[in-house]
């Protein structure tokens, strides 16, 4: 255990693409760990704390606060993966996931829920995860809790929309859930999709890392690992390269050779590196498999007031009352918009409706549907591309129609002059009375609606038996000794809810079998 | 306008008949966005043609887009501010295009090239030559098309144009938003988290 350690006052010692001289950079480390957001953070700091030589590499950008914009269009195309552009092959899911030192917690709502218990009973029964109950857990969530600051909002963590969406649930004796976030002393910008320039929401920018570095963690920004390296199925380390994000050009090659080696590189990445790796840990042909996404609807509700629903808590309030499968399968959370992310949320009609609906922008106010959805998915990577072969599935779609209708209600109750429903050319409901006819004749259909995703998952999951799951219940996979993987990937299931805290949980517990494994 | 609403979904029928991956790819990419200011890209040469700033669009994407940006952003009477004040088209190619992989980009400028000749066959001129009312009709029956790919050409298209428009923050001030807050509220950074005692 290092003695005396000293946590920096602001921002981290980041080597970027634009410091390194040399065409090749070897390193020799304890652990590598291939990403930096929620469970690469964490996993870096456990494993630096137990007195380990930790190297982080994260494929993206070092963005630090005093970069950040504030405005979501830059942000888009510096922090996220893909420009902002990820999707699903057909192109009407939109998978926002962050891609910059810190990973998603940088470019997140910062909303936390504890896993439920419903979907721990379930992954024990289904998957064999009889290690993950909720007497195991509640430790581990009690601790994030506790380092990252998740408190439920104050009453000032609210926006002008969510209080009027207040207004709604209570008219309709629909229970409101008041969000909790890992924000502290939360400064109501509005930004959180932006990251949090005042540096107040937990991200893994302002705790983990900079604790991890505490310990000595070196962290390689602009590092994109390509290989995980391995000896008689046994991880070795990792190849990587390091890109100048400017220019695209390849500024060094990179060898770390280190006994464990950690992957967190989210849902996509983490398959397609173990894909590159030549088809590792894939005995049972899971890797990329079961790809979900919670895909959301938001519908628009006018006012005849201006709202001005420009600043606050970006989540305050959300309402579950209906969303384990049983109940519906959908969670509905109001959240801020930009002008930016508002242009294309509705098509009102080409042209002169269009400019009436964007006039009307601070009159506005959004409550997102979003569904806990079957595994699905896939992602494949050829000839040096990805795709993510996913569509709705038709029951889940009808969860979907269902969760609108309950918005819908929603915000009519809260005084809404008029809904606008976003198909590719926008129905609008006016009335109660409308709200069935108009959703009831919505249909499943490809390129119709603007689905956005920001909960990727599932796609190395995890569970006891190796012929159906890459990860064993430890986190370690079946296949290769040593190689473990703390990111949404491991999700057996999606859950319905925001899964941060999960991915935090996990790779908190996962830290500790890697630490006693290699004490 | 029955006659034309009827030719003009007659053109979106013919648009299936494209190659059904490249409209795939097209709606798929649309959604990227590329700060080209802040990621310090260095633009192409320009064509001729073109204004500056325009790098990436031949004379006649340029002439498509354009249009497009008429048609979509008719902000006469209105609050908002004109298309034509802004740089959104040097935004849809700085910001847009410029980030492209090239094969990406390929797949793009043939959406283009069909969004521009689709028309000529029911209508006898291309998009650029439509009248106003015409290109309101043809752009929504794209977007209400039964076709999957005539619906995510028209959505990519339009979600470049108008998104590139949005992105601008003088274009802010008519809705009322006003943008970034951190200096003018006068905030401070709070710095990183003390260890954890857990």
């Amino acid at each position: 255990m290092t003695e005396h350690v000293e946590v920096k006052a602001r921002g981290l010692e980041v080597v970027q693409a634009r410091d390194v001289t040399q065409s090749t950079i070897a390193l020799t480390a304890d652990a590598v760990v291939v990403g930096s957001g929620a469970g690469g953070g964490i996993a870096a700091y456990e494993l630096a704390r137990s007195g380990k030589k930790v190297v982080v590499l994260e494929a993206g950008r070092y963005v630090s606060a005093e970069q950040l914009t504030e405005m979501h269009a830059v942000t888009l195309g510096t922090m996220y993966a893909d420009h902002g552009g990820q999707a699903n092959a057909q192109g009407d899911i939109t998978i926002l996931q962050g891609a910059c030192v810190g990973g998603s917690t940088v470019v997140n709502a910062a909303l936390c829920f504890r896993t439920p218990d419903y979907y721990l009973k379930l992954w024990g029964e289904k998957f064999g995860l009889t290690n993950l109950t909720t007497e195991v857990l509640t430790p581990y969530f009690d601790k994030i809790e506790k380092n990252l600051w998740i408190k439920p909002n104050a009453e000032y963590e609210t926006s002008n929309g969510a209080e009027l969406i207040k207004e709604g649930l209570d008219k309709l004796g629909v229970p409101p859930g008041i969000a909790k976030r890992n924000v502290k002393d939360c400064a109501l910008t509005g930004f959180c999709f932006a990251g949090c320039k005042p540096e107040r929401k937990q991200s893994m920018l302002v705790t983990y890392l900079p604790w991890a570095q505490a310990h000595g963690a070196e962290i390689y920004a602009d590092t994109r690992a390509t290989e995980v390296l391995t000896d008689n199925g046994v991880a070795t380390g990792v190849k990587a390269e390091v890109i100048d994000p400017d220019t695209g050009e390849k500024k060094a090659d990179m060898r770390v050779e280190a006994p464990i080696v950690v992957l967190a590189a989210g849902p996509i990445q983490t398959p397609i590196l173990l894909m590159k790796s030549g088809d590792l840990a894939n005995s049972s042909g899971q890797v990329g498999k079961n790809f979900a996404c919670h895909p959301t609807i938001s519908l628009t509700a006018e006012f005849e007031q201006d709202v001005d629903d420009f600043h606050g808590a970006t989540h305050s309030l959300y309402i579950d009352k209906y969303t384990l499968p049983d109940d519906g399968g959908f969670i509905l959370l109001n959240a801020l918009e930009q002008p930016v992310f508002a242009a294309s949320s509705q098509n009102p009609g080409t042209g002169k409706p269009y400019i009436q609906f964007m006039e009307k922008y601070r009159n506005t106010i959004r409550l997102i549907t979003l569904i806990h959805d079957r595994n699905v998915g896939e992602v494949a990577y050829k000839d040096g591309i990805k795709t993510i072969h996913y569509t709705v599935d038709d029951e889940d779609f009808e969860a979907m129609k269902e969760g609108l209708k309950t918005n819908a209600r929603i915000l009519l109750a809260a005084g809404a002059r008029q809904v606008y429903v976003p198909t590719t050319l926008s129905k609008t409901i006016g009335s109660e009375d409308q709200v069935d006819a108009v959703i009831d004749e919505l249909k499943n259909e490809k390129s119709r609606y603007p689905y956005v995703s920001f909960h990727p998952q599932g796609t190395c999951r995890m569970g006891a038996d190796p012929k159906t799951t890459v990860v064993g219940p430890r986190g370690e996979t079946h296949d290769v000794k040593n190689l473990y993987i703390v990111d949404a990937s491991l999700l057996p299931t999606s859950i319905g809810y925001n899964p941060s805290e999960t991915v935090y949980a996990l790779a908190s517990y996962i830290s500790d079998q890697i630490n006693a494994d290699h004490s | 306008m029955p006659q034309l609403d009827e030719r003009i979904l007659d053109v979106a029928e013919d648009i299936q008949r494209m190659d059904r991956r490249d409209f795939l790819k097209l709606s798929s990419i649309a959604a990227g966005f590329v700060a080209a200011a802040a990621s310090g890209l260095v633009p192409a040469a320009a064509h001729a043609g073109v204004p500056d700033g325009i790098s990436h669009m031949s004379e006649s994407e340029y002439a498509v887009f354009h249009r497009l940006m008429e048609v979509l952003l008719p902000t006469a009477g209105s609050s908002l501010v004109p298309p034509g004040e802004l740089p959104v088209l040097q935004t849809v190619d700085g910001g847009f295009l410029a980030g492209m992989p090239p094969h990406v980009l390929e797949v793009v400028k043939g959406g283009v090239a069909y969004f521009s000749e689709a028309p000529k066959d029911a209508l006898g001129k291309p998009f650029v030559e439509l009248s106003d009312a015409e290109a309101v009709t043809f752009c929504d029956a794209l977007a209400t098309s039964d076709q999957a790919p005539a619906r995510g050409l028209f959505t990519a298209l339009k979600f470049l144009v108008v998104t590139a428009y949005w992105a601008i923050p003088p274009a802010w001030a008519p809705t009322g938003f006003d943008g970034p807050v951190f200096e003018k509220w006068q905030l401070e950074y709070a710095g990183n988290a003390p260890l954890p005692q857990a």
